[in-house]
Order: structure tokens, then sequence, then C-alpha cells
């Protein structure tokens, strides 16, 4: 008899091997996993109900009909509450999306160990019975309150029928009792979250979903936020409920780190006292500047902050901000700073504000003008991550050949994501070299070559074509191979900028032909792309707008040269309407896919 | 500065400490011991399976040590393998698990979560059955019993 045991049964009969196992799989395998064995079952139903969203997987199907158990298999409210008393307690991210869900998940008494809990709107998803009711009272129509006459009676259903087909969001007058009874509902829902909430000593976040802003009356009580106080783990809250004083509630709760609105009527009194466990805050709305400023005094351990923009009372108040900010503001631990909107305001905010933030290394903004960027490549010199984007309503315009000043000024970027910011190819030659030699990821226009009209042969074929006058003829040849010359060794200094950037695994170049009086790379094996073999790593890559040399040679090339690449912009046909249909792009375009069949196209509309 | 490791057939594996001490059980040892020339008895690894786990551990001698993070959602992935590692996993089973189990003893965390992921994509789209098939497991539930858990948590079937 075989006594050895085999390694997979040694290693698959240990409940901790199974369970890590597991936590790599998603709810549809791990349904198989808990079905295998009794130890298998034990390993892996953790896993299984580790997050429950009532929104996804089969849930959806189940609520719904939860009232009808009898086309339900006989899941209805009892079978809910008692697969919840069973397997609550392996729960730790509950997402609610259904009314029933939030009762059981009180009332099964085992839902204790959550830490994160997220909530929707209860009253959105409704069952097959509440869907039936529904539309039983629409079809009777309102029901005639004593003392309304016909003619009210006429003019209320005329208004219930024009709010059908606008949505229902026009809600007709609707009659007391109504009114009463949905806030009966909310505040039980209130309640019963309040309650949800106490029960779980150990809950660290919460998310109130945004759906909740259709629930105008649901004003969560600040009894909540006492609770949520009294956590010792309490970190995170997303809040999309209405928060008239963000100040006092982030001094309410003393252990959060990450705090998040989405309400656009954030209203604030400065922060008065420092608040050093705060490490995020994002801010959908604008914040003005009496806020911005206490949050880089108060906030000592700031990590990330997100804004919509700055907010100015009077011009007083931002000159009053730029003193404070020179003569009263330590530097900051700050390292991520996203500004939603930059109008010539924020780029002066932030520009006093830069040299408060030396640690600074991902910054996303909209359009920025030259001297911000300048002293932000002179202050940050952490900088890794830069997003710029271009409001499209902003009159601003992009400044030129900015991004420029972030590969030679910032050596540990990373990324720079910039698609309508510019770098000028004639600009290059001086002899500054390009720093920033662990880039990942870059997105720009070059700019500034001139577009060459013929290529050598048709040069030579125009000459030996033309007969008569000699000099003419010379001062032609001249002239056309000095041009040549020209854009030759432009041509060489980008390729040999960006041949030196190894770690690219995405280069989208583009070309936008709107831009005034420059051409941009002719990407052919004649101009040089031959020095791109180096980036190895590529596994993106754009010409988008640069097309019109690119044959099945340089196709070849890319299919050759870059085996990881999987997305390749510039040989869709172009998005754009009013563009002619163009063979010759299709034929590249079958050609490409037969020698890459693995790599998808795309194009590039920014 | 090097130590010797003994496999349980008795094999020595003249080993760098940096590389040595990826496996957080030498690496105790080796603080618990001080400086010593001693070889290393590893009985639960034979040499077969060590030669692959050294292998492992010289070519991520410089990764940084994984800190644990406290992330909300620790679900995890099991798409995100390492080109390198998903090779160096191409083994047959028995020796996958061999490496799982002494990444296990040795406590190697990253060796032992690639080589966790690396089952976890073997048992992907497959049903109970096939899963019991593939690493020969005995299904101990009563018919009762199983109906009553696929009840329960069906609401996680793919349909």
């Amino acid at each position: 008899m075989d006594m050895t045991r085999h390694p997979s049964e040694e290693a698959l009969g240990l409940l901790e091997l199974v369970s890590l196992i597991s936590s790599f799989l998603d709810p549809p395998d791990l349904f198989s996993c808990v079905q295998v064995s009794r130890l298998w079952n034990k390993a892996t139903v953790p896993s299984l109900w580790h997050t429950i969203n009532d929104n996804e997987n089969q849930w959806p199907k189940i609520l719904k009909a939860h009232d009808y158990p009898r086309i339900n298999n006989g899941k209805d409210r009892n079978w809910i509450r008692a697969t919840f008393t069973k397997y609550g307690a392996w729960i730790r991210v509950l997402s609610i999306n259904w009314r029933v869900i939030l009762e059981v998940a009180h009332f099964c008494g085992s839902c204790t160990h959550i830490h994160t809990l997220i909530l929707s709107n209860p009253f959105k998803n409704k069952t097959l019975l509440e869907e039936q009711e529904f539309r039983a009272i629409r079809r009777r129509g309102p029901r005639a309150v004593p003392g309304t006459g016909l003619v009210a009676l006429a003019v209320r259903i005329a208004v219930d029928r024009i709010s059908l087909f606008g949505g229902g969001s026009i809600a007709p007058e609707t009659p007391g009792e109504r009114e009463a009874s949905l806030q009966q509902r909310e505040w039980a829902m209130t309640n019963l979250f309040h309650r949800l909430i106490q029960q779980n000593q150990g809950l660290s976040g919460v998310r109130l979903s945004s759906t909740l802003q259709d629930l105008q009356t649901v004003d969560f009580p600040a009894s909540i936020y006492d609770t949520l106080a009294s956590k010792r783990r309490f970190h995170v809250l997303e809040n999309y409920a209405d928060c008239n004083d963000l100040g006092a509630l982030l001094e309410m709760l003393p252990h959060i780190r990450y705090y998040s609105s989405s309400s656009w009527t954030v209203s604030s009194s400065p922060f008065q006292t420092a608040l050093p466990s705060l490490q995020a805050l994002r801010l959908q709305d604008c914040i003005d500047t009496l806020l911005f400023a206490s949050i880089l005094q108060h906030l000592p351990n700031l990590r990330s902050l997100w804004t919509g923009g700055f907010r100015v009372a009077t011009p007083y108040c931002k000159e009053n901000f730029i003193h404070e900010v020179k003569n009263n503001i330590k530097p900051t631990t700050l390292q991520l700073l996203y500004l939603g909107r930059t109008t010539p305001l924020e780029d002066e905010m932030l520009r006093a504000t830069i040299p408060c933030l030396p640690d600074l290394r991902d910054l996303t903004s909209g359009n920025l003008d030259e001297i911000t960027i300048l002293t932000l490549v002179e202050c940050c010199r952490q900088l890794e991550t830069v997003t710029l984007s271009v409001d499209q309503d902003s009159a601003k315009p992009v400044p030129y050949n900015a991004l420029s000043y972030f590969l030679e000024g910032c050596p540990r970027l990373r990324v720079l994501d910039a698609s309508r910011y510019t770098v000028d190819a004639t600009q290059l030659e001086d002899g500054r070299v390009w720093v920033c030699r662990d880039l990942e990821v870059l997105k720009c226009q070059i700019i500034g070559i001139e577009r060459l009209l013929q290529t050598n042969e048709e040069i030579h074929g125009t000459i030996s074509t033309s007969s008569g006058d000699m000099s003419w003829f010379l001062a032609g040849q001249q002239s056309a191979f000095h041009v040549q010359q020209q854009s030759q060794n432009w041509h060489h200094q980008v390729y040999g900028r960006l041949g030196s950037l190894t770690k690219l695994t995405t280069l989208v170049l583009w070309w936008d032909p709107v831009l005034e009086g420059a051409g941009s790379l002719d990407f052919t094996l004649e101009t040089g792309m031959g020095q791109l073999s180096t980036l190895t790593r590529l596994e993106v890559f754009g010409f988008d707008g640069m097309t019109s040399r690119v044959g099945p040679a340089e196709l070849t090339w890319i299919a050759q040269s870059w085996p990881r690449l999987c997305l390749l912009y510039g040989l869709k046909p172009s998005a754009t309407p009013m563009t002619e249909v163009n063979l010759a792009k299709d034929a590249l375009r079958a050609q490409f896919l037969a020698l890459r069949p693995d790599v998808r196209l795309l194009t590039f509309h920014p | 500065m090097t130590v010797i490791l003994v496999s349980s057939d008795n094999q020595d594996f003249k080993v760098d400490k940096e590389v040595a001490e990826r496996s957080i059980l030498i690496k105790n040892m080796l603080e618990d011991v001080g400086e010593s020339d001693s070889p290393i008895p590893l009985p639960n690894v034979t040499s077969a399976v060590l030669t692959k786990v050294i292998e492992y551990c010289e070519h991520h001698r410089n990764d940084p040590v994984q800190v644990p993070e406290e992330t909300d959602d620790p679900r995890k992935r099991s798409n995100d393998i390492e080109e390198w590692d998903m090779k160096f996993m191409q083994v047959d089973q028995e020796m996958l698990f061999e490496i799982i189990l002494a990444a296990n003893y040795l406590d190697i965390k990253p060796l032992l979560d690639v080589g966790c992921k690396t089952v976890a994509n073997i048992i992907k789209g497959k049903t109970p059955e096939e899963i019991r098939k593939a690493f020969n497991i005995v299904n101990d539930f009563t018919p009762e019993e199983e109906a009553q858990i696929k009840k329960e948590n069906e609401w996680a079937e793919d349909r």
C-alpha cells in the first residue's frame, strides 16, 4: 500500500492554505468551492461572504421576488433572514441597496463584524409586490380627497400624467397622508442604519451613496455622527448627504483619516484645531480661500487633497490668502493635489501655495499657465505623476512647449499625461537633456517640424524632369536639401530623446492639425524611427494625426520591435465625422492585424 | 556572506545570506543563532524543491519587503502574476503544491501568494465535481447537506 501522501492532498488538507487560495477567487468560483467538501466549505465560506453587495450576482433577482416565494424557490423574507443569521458574521463589507437587506442585516443579529457599510437609496429598488401596488395606485388615480371638487381632481390627474411622461420628477401635490408615510419610512430607514452602525464595533468605513441625494428629506441626525465618533477604528467617511459645516463635522470625528464629500453645497467654517489623523480630503465643490488656508495650516498629516477649485468672495480674500501663505504657513506633507478647474485664479493661488508643497508627487489639474508650471518644476522636486487636461470651455491658451520644462526638470517623473500639451522639436537642439529616465507614460504632441512636401525620390524626380534654367534648378535643389537636412536633424533629436526613455510602457503621440504653423514627426523608418527599438517595454503606442507616411515597412517594424504592444492608436478609421474613407489606410490596417492579431486598434480623441 | 542549507535528502546548498533571508523562518533562525557557520537543516524540503525555492529567492533578492496592507477591500486578484513568476510556476501539479508547502513552511509570503494564485487560476470556471477530480478530494457531504449549502449560496452563481 502506498503510504506516502501526495503534496496536493497535504496542502489542500490545510485550512489556512485553502483559505488563502480562496481569497483570490470571485463569488461564482467560490460558490463551487463551498460545495467541494466539509473542509473546503469551512475554509472558503469566509471569502464568499466577505463582501456582499445586494445589487450584484443573483441578489437583485432574489430580492425582487422575495414577496413571492413560490416563484422564487422558497427564498422569502424568512429565508433571507435565516441565511443572514447563519452567515452574517462573515460579512466585512456590506453594500445595501434593498430595504429588506437593511432590515435583515439589523434584525438577524449576526451582522456584527462589518468594517465597511455602504448605503444607497433603498427605496429605489422595488419588489414585485411594491411594483404591483404602485401600478394599482396609478390605475385608480389619486383618491378624491373630501372637500375637493371634480375640477381639482381633473387637474391632479392631468398633472399626474405630465409627471409620468417627465419621468415623475415633477411631483404633483401629494395628499398629506402619503407624505407622512414616506417620512415615516425614511425615518425608519435612518433608524435602522443607525442601529446597524451601533452594532458593529469594528466599523472602519461608511459610504453614503450619491443616490441618497434623491431623498431630500433624509437628514442624517447628529446622533449618527456621535455614534461614529465613538468608534476608535472609524477611519473612512464618504458622505453624499449634505453637510452643513465641514469643519465642525470633522472636528467631531477625531479618528477619521479619509473624508470625501460629493455634495455641491459645502459650506464650512475654517478648521480651528489641528486634525492630525486626517490624511485624505476629497471635496467635490470649490472651497473658499479661508478654508483652503486652514487646510494647509491645521491638517499636519494631510497627504491627498481633491477639490473642485477655489472660490473668492472679494479680491481682498485672495490677497489675504497669498499674504497668509507667504508668512504663516509652513511646508506641508501634501503629496497629491487634484484641482477640478483652473481659471487664472487657481493659477495664482497655486503659484502662491507651491513653495509650501515640497513633497508633492502627484498633480492633476486643468490647463496651467507657464509661470505656474515653471514654479512647480522648480519647487516640487519629487513630482512623479502629472496629469494636465484642457477645459474645453476655457479661453485660456495652452502654454507653448510647456512639457519640456517637466521633461528637462523632473528627474523622478513616471507619468506625464498631457496630450493637449506640446514639445517643440526645434527647441531640443541646445543640449538640454530629458532627465526623467524612469518615465513610464508619456502622452503629448511633438510640434515644430515642418512637414516635408516631398520625399527623397520625389525631389530627385522633380529635378530630373525639370529642364531649362539651370540656376533655378540648382537653387531649388539646394533649398529642398536644406529643409530636408534640418528636418532630419530635428527628427534625430526627438527620436534620440524618446529612445532614451527605456522604461516607457505607454507612448501616445498625436498631432492636432488645428495647431497653427507647426507640423509633427514623420513617423517613418527613413526619418529614423528605428531609434525607438530600445522601447522594448512598450504596451501602448499612438500616432494619430501623423499617419500620412506610415507604410507597410513601418508597420512591420512596429510589429516586430515591440513584442508587448497590445494597443495601437492611429490605424483605426477616425471617429470624426466628415473624414473621407481612406482605402490605403484600410489596407495597412489589414496588413498589421495579419502580423499582430493580438493588438487592439483604437483611435485617440482627447 | 553565505549560509548552508541542508535539504531533507542531505544535500548542501550554499546560498547568499541575503537570498536565504527571503525566508522569514531562516531569517529568524539566523537572528537567534547569531554569527555561526553551522548548516541549517530543512527536514521538510527535498533538494528538488529547495532548488526551485532558491531560484525564486535569487530572482527576487532585491524586492522590497512586503508590508501587509491595511485596505478595506482585501479581495485580491489572481491575474496580476508577473511574467517571470508565471513561467517559474509552469511545473507539474505535484511540484506546484510542493513549492506551496515549502513556501508555507519557510514563510516566504510572496512565493506562497504566487503559488496560491496559480492554484486559484486552476480552480476558475470549474464545477465542484471538477475541482474534486482535479485535486483528488472526497465529497464528504450528505446529499441533504449539499442541497442546503447550494440553496444558501446560490446567490453567488454565475448565470
